[in-house]
């Protein structure tokens, strides 16, 4: 009894959870302020002149003449865009956010770039620490909670 | 997204510090808290499996962001709780839903170009909350802060706060 209104509970939330994700995908576009790269890869001409938020990553960086080339992943591979008023500090293999406008011939104006990532290493570092903080959730929980094998649920170690 | 560390820490020392001032919530608690703090993390998933990926496997359109939001915290906190014995489901849901919501709201704080963070109140609206533009996650200096904070926690927790405890029913 207790199983199965256990297994139905697992089930509702999985399907909304799906539900989620899928809706998501559906309409989130729909309620972005600014056209996704795959909108702006589909049909660039009809977005010049727009304001535009991506994530890309970084190939090459001028000071310079502050600019800098970026690949902008969409639905179908990348877009590979030039950013003007790039001052940011960041190596090639960076991740950077540019807000700017669309301009004729991939181009991006910025108003404003993100350093994500610095370089390409910052990225194993997110994922190293994130792993010890799994770890640390996994032995903490278990330090507190057992698996109960007759009623396969979580019991506490201490009664409370 | 900051990382996974740094929001199962700051979970950690609110609840710790909360549990000074009421029985309600102990280490065993904090440690679901801490689960909870997981979860928006979950869309980490998408580094194994790339959303477009899944999208042709099941021939819908899939987005994991929806997982890092209040809705995705509402119904994996949910999957987490059926897993647990019954008389612990309403506290252990209650614990998971906070531990996430605080994930999601230190989230809120990270720097967007153009300082607005993501939609991470969906399904209840689109829109996106401003932000602070407090830091961006590849910045260690924020998980060093929160680490060091955590440890302090710990040491006062373990020290001070046992010995007060010990007085109190002695």
């Amino acid at each position: 009894m207790d199983l199965w209104l256990r297994a139905v509970i697992v089930l509702v939330c999985l399907c909304g959870t799906m539900g989620l994700v899928v809706n998501y995908d559906t309409n989130a576009t729909a309620h972005d302020r600014s056209p996704s790269p795959s909108e702006v890869e589909a049909d660039y001409g009809a977005h010049v002149g727009q304001e535009v938020l991506f994530w890309g990553q970084v190939q090459s960086v001028s000071t310079d003449t502050a600019r800098a080339e970026i690949d902008v992943v969409t639905a179908n591979g990348t877009l590979e865009l030039t950013v003007t008023g790039f001052r940011a500090t960041v190596q090639p293999g960076g991740n950077v956010q540019v807000y700017g406008t669309l301009q004729p011939a991939q181009t991006i104006a910025a108003d404003d770039v993100v350093v994500v990532n610095p370089a390409g290493s910052s990225r194993l570092y997110k994922y190293g620490v994130s792993l010890v903080g799994a770890l640390l959730v996994l032995v903490q929980f278990f330090r507190h909670w057992r698996i109960d094998r007759d009623r396969l649920a979580f019991e506490g170690r201490t009664d409370g | 997204m900051a990382d996974l560390l740094t929001h199962v820490l700051i979970v950690y020392v609110l609840l710790t510090v909360v549990s000074w001032w009421t029985d309600r919530v102990d280490p065993r608690w904090t440690a679901v808290g801490m689960a909870g703090a997981a979860i928006p993390d979950l869309v980490k998933a998408r580094l194994l499996a790339p959303g477009y990926v899944v999208e042709r496997i099941l021939g819908l359109p899939f987005d994991y962001s929806a997982i890092s939001t209040l809705g995705g915290v509402a119904f994996v906190a949910g999957v987490i709780t059926a897993a647990f014995g019954r008389r612990y489901w309403k506290r252990a849901y209650i614990f998971l839903v906070c531990g996430g919501f605080c994930s999601l709201v230190g989230d809120g704080l990270r720097t967007f170009a153009d300082s607005h963070s993501t939609s991470w109140l969906y399904p209840l609206t689109w829109w996106r909350p401003p932000t602070p533009n407090l830091y961006v996650t590849a910045d260690y200096r924020v998980t060093v802060l929160v680490v060091v904070v955590a440890a302090v926690v710990a040491v006062v927790d373990a020290s001070v706060i046992d010995r007060l405890r010990s007085e109190t029913t002695d």
